[in-house]
């Protein structure tokens, strides 16, 4: 009875992992299109060479929760997100390749570092589209899906997309704040002045615009009003903080605040689309596999999950501390 | 005495030839598993005696 | 013209799958062999492992990211484009992949960073222990993957109610019938891959002679694993072929180029055949007389079973499996000879010096990826026409995604695939030509030490540091 919401907790747990690790590995490689010098786009890039692998994979881990656990709504979410998924897979192919790739050339490195922040804005970008587009609503029959592909191409999905590349660059800027040496440190600074405000609108225009296109939106609205108006009212606290505290707080605050926006984002995503999986007419219920496929993938979570956190963390600290001038080979 | 090497190379490369062929049909399993299984472990033997004792001018493997 | 969805899909389907196994099959064997060789280089402190580390580390280090990549579409292609497949199977093979998620690919992952940058940020111990942790994530990896791709093969283990599939019995699932087989065949094909790239480029510099002592020592390495590896993958290929025969009679019976029921006595092994489906049939069948029932029946006048004793809507296309085979096994039987001929040559003292050796171990530095390749199509094209053999048809198993659509993301694949291939290949040259420990050009190391990361670069540094106090920080 209860496995679904447990095997929707680790999806939901894994997908907001990916968020944060990704999302800041995502928003630095953005920001590279903004930075014109290229011991600095080198300086960038070697902040999330060490762990970037280890980030991406939480996506992976949320993918195949959904594939073992809701089995239905897998076949029904990836054919609907058809053109969205190939293209963001597409560019974090590409965004992935750039590490290894940009390394063993000077001639064309600048080639490569584009292809890196092209690869990382697509990839953000299509990511808010998937996440407007289920806010937006999957036409379903029959438990298939009954849509074209073409559904991801209206205003909702496209401001959601904006609205995502514009967070992951704040996440971003909290990372280069924490990790980079002073010249980008103030580089992150003016990106983070201009970034957290626009992040806010467009949250917010994203906001009022689905309320007033998906009755499941107003109708979660209207039974949770508070704790929902608790949820935005927190969102622009923070994004105001961020930009106004840029340059006067430790570098950890800012990272921790960016995190703390999506905390609430994502909070109140889950809150408006509980209890389905596949907005908003599938449930976690129907959509669900046999109890024996949910105990298998909960019981090697819950054993490996914190080992796998163990190890990553300890990943992070080795790379601890501000990122070496040099790279990192000595 | 050129001649006498290359014959001697000639013959040795053709015993080669034959043993291997021999090994090959063993080991995948023309004369039953059990032969196969002692062909293998046969195969491995002589090749890990060849490659520590006739090393040339290589040390440690 | 009106474009098949099934068609399409399985066509991006082959495309993605065929250019992924490239790049784990190199990882897996690359992996443990990097381990081994920081092994000797820790108990022996012979600088030229160290050497042999450094210079594979960096090919290693883009082939693993090309493989993660590639990796990555396919744990969503399923979805996107056998949506239906993915329904019915989820609850088997879903978990399974989630549990290679968690036990592989984060532990690869994890301590990724630290063996590819961690050199002289942690110590010779724990760097040791990160390489290890890496190449033991890839036998995961390649332990879970297989396992899943062998339920598909010879499913067991679940029950269908309605159309739905649930596990009864995870052990079952698991542990299914040819998994136990399949799973040694695969890694042992993934480090012959590696033995057969580490020895063709040391092939390659004796014959320039360049890099001697890396060179002859990278080719005593590689011939030396691959001539056991060899005999054992020929066994085990023999003990997988037996137990496909119980399990999938009508991709064995493909793979022979046999059509009759039974076929004639004694049998030749076919190596040439022109098949004609349609007919039931060959147009023309070239092969070496008695080896058939040799090879496959274990006796001198056996006869073998042809594709006729599957009904026709549920074989495989000959043409396709009987060549995958071919090749396979073709290249499979080269491996051996050329495992043979190193031991003769060895005893005789001359390995590093026969030319005509070394020529053909540098044609042989590919061999590994292409004898994986046509395995994979061997399995993949003879499972036909299911996709979980007895419970579901490919042609059942498609998304409802329109063929523009399909067709669009095909080309978009193969676009961005070459550009991955044709970097990948372009750098791997040139770190080939670059060579083991030569120097670097410093204008290309740029205003930061950045391409210190170029290990040929690092031994300089290192070098360099360690003789001038003052440098040291």
């Amino acid at each position: 009875m209860h496995l679904p919401l447990f095997s929707a907790c680790f999806m939901a747990f894994a997908l907001t992992l990916y968020i944060f690790l990704d999302g800041f590995d995502l928003g630095v490689g953005m920001l590279l299109l903004f930075q014109s010098d290229p011991a600095s786009r080198d300086h960038m890039v070697d902040s999330i060479t060490p762990t970037w692998d280890g980030n991406e994979t939480w996506i992976i881990m949320a993918g195949i929760t959904l594939f073992a656990a809701f089995p239905i709504a897998y076949s029904i979410l990836l054919p609907a997100l058809y053109l969205p998924i190939i293209l963001m897979l597409l560019a974090l192919g590409f965004r992935g390749v750039s590490f290894e790739f940009r390394v063993q050339t000077t001639r064309h490195r600048r080639k490569w570092d584009v292809a890196f922040a092209i690869g990382s804005l697509v990839a953000a970008f299509m990511q808010g589209l998937i996440a407007g587009c289920l806010i937006q609503g999957i036409k379903v029959r029959d438990l298939r899906f009954n849509g074209s592909v073409l559904d991801v191409l209206h205003p909702l999905p496209v401001i959601s997309g904006v609205t995502l590349a514009v967070g992951y660059t704040v996440l971003g800027g909290g990372w280069l704040r924490l990790k980079s040496n002073l010249l980008l440190q103030e580089f992150a600074r003016r990106s983070l002045r201009v970034s957290a405000p626009v992040f806010a609108v467009l949250f917010g225009v994203a906001c009022l615009y689905a309320a007033q296109i998906q009755p499941g939106v107003r109708s979660q609205w209207a039974l949770h009003p508070i704790a929902l108006s608790c949820l935005l009212g927190l969102f622009v606290i923070a994004a105001g903080s961020l930009a106004v505290l840029a340059e006067r707080v430790r570098a950890a605050i800012l990272l921790i605040l960016g995190l703390f926006l999506f905390v609430v984002g994502i909070s109140g995503l889950a809150w408006i689309v509980f209890p389905n999986v596949v907005p908003f007419s599938v449930s976690l219920w129907d959509a669900a596999s046999s109890s024996t496929s949910q105990e298998f993938v909960l019981m090697g979570a819950s054993i490996v999950t914190p080992v796998v956190l163990g190890y990553s963390a300890f990943a992070y600290w080795i790379f601890r501390g501000r990122t070496p001038e040099k790279g990192w080979e000595g | 005495m050129r001649s006498m090497k290359n014959f001697r190379r000639a013959a040795g490369a053709t015993g080669a030839t034959i043993l291997g062929t021999c090994f090959f049909f063993t080991i995948i399993g023309v004369f039953g598993l059990r032969f196969a299984i002692a062909g293998l472990i046969l195969f491995v033997a002589i090749a890990v005696i060849t490659y520590s004792a006739f090393a040339g001018d290589e040390v440690n493997l | 013209m009106k474009l098949d969805p099934s068609v399409l899909a399985r066509i991006q389907f082959a495309f993605t799958v065929s250019f992924h196994i490239m790049f784990p099959t190199m990882s897996i064997g690359l992996a443990s062999f990097l381990a081994v060789m920081e092994a000797f280089w820790l108990k022996t402190k012979n600088p030229l492992y160290l050497q042999i580390y450094k210079f594979w580390l960096s090919i290693f280090a883009m082939g693993f990211g090309i493989g993660v990549v590639t990796g990555i579409v396919l744990s969503f292609e399923f979805g996107l484009g056998f949506a239906h497949f993915a329904e019915i199977a989820g609850p088997a093979i879903g978990p399974m992949i989630a549990l290679e998620v968690l036990t592989a690919f984060f532990l690869e992952a994890g301590f990724l960073g630290i063996m590819l940058f961690g050199l002289h940020r942690v110590g010779p111990k724990l760097h040791f222990f990160a390489t290890c942790m890496v190449a033991i994530g890839t036998l995961l990896s390649a332990s879970w993957i297989l396992s899943a791709n062998s339920w598909m093969q010879t499913p067991d283990g679940i029950a269908i109610h309605d159309g739905r599939l649930s596990v009864v019995n995870w052990l079952h699932v698991i542990v299914n019938p040819s998994w136990p087989y399949r799973l040694p065949h695969m890694l042992t094909a993934a480090y012959l891959t590696a033995s057969f790239m580490v020895a063709g480029v040391g092939a390659w510099y004796l014959l320039r002679r360049k890099y001697l002592d890396f060179a002859r020592r990278s080719v005593a390495l590689g011939t030396a694993f691959a001539t056991v590896l060899i005999a054992g993958q020929v066994f085990l290929g023999d003990i997988l072929y037996g137990t496909m025969i119980k399990y999938q009679p009508s991709k064995m019976q493909a793979a022979e180029g046999f059509w009759e029921e039974e076929s004639q006595s004694p049998a030749p092994y076919y190596w040439f055949i022109i098949p004609d489906q349609k007919n039931q049939q060959n147009r023309f069948a070239l092969g070496m007389p008695y080896l058939g029932s040799i090879w496959l029946t274990h006796s001198l006048d056996g006869r073998v079973k042809g594709l006729k004793n599957t009904p026709r809507d549920r074989q495989p296309i000959m043409g396709m499996v009987f060549y995958a085979f071919r090749t396979m096994y073709g290249l499979a039987i080269v491996m051996f000879i050329m495992g043979v001929a190193s031991l003769w040559l060895r005893f005789q003292g001359r390995l590093f010096t026969s030319r005509w050796f070394l020529w053909l171990l540098v044609f042989m530095t590919p061999s590994g990826i292409i004898a994986t390749l046509a395995g994979w199509y061997l399995a993949e094209t003879g499972r036909q026409p299911w996709v979980i053999f007895g419970i579901l048809r490919t042609a059942d198993a498609v998304s409802p995604v329109p063929a523009q659509a399909l067709l669009s993301t095909l080309i978009a694949f193969v676009c961005v695939y070459s550009v991955f291939l044709g970097a990948f290949l372009i750098f791997t040259v040139r770190i080939i030509r670059r060579g083991p420990s030569e120097a670097p050009s410093y204008a290309a190391a740029s205003a930061s030490l950045k391409n210190a990361f170029r290990p040929h670069v690092l031994d300089r540094v290192t070098r360099a540091v360690d003789s001038e106090p003052a440098l040291r920080s």
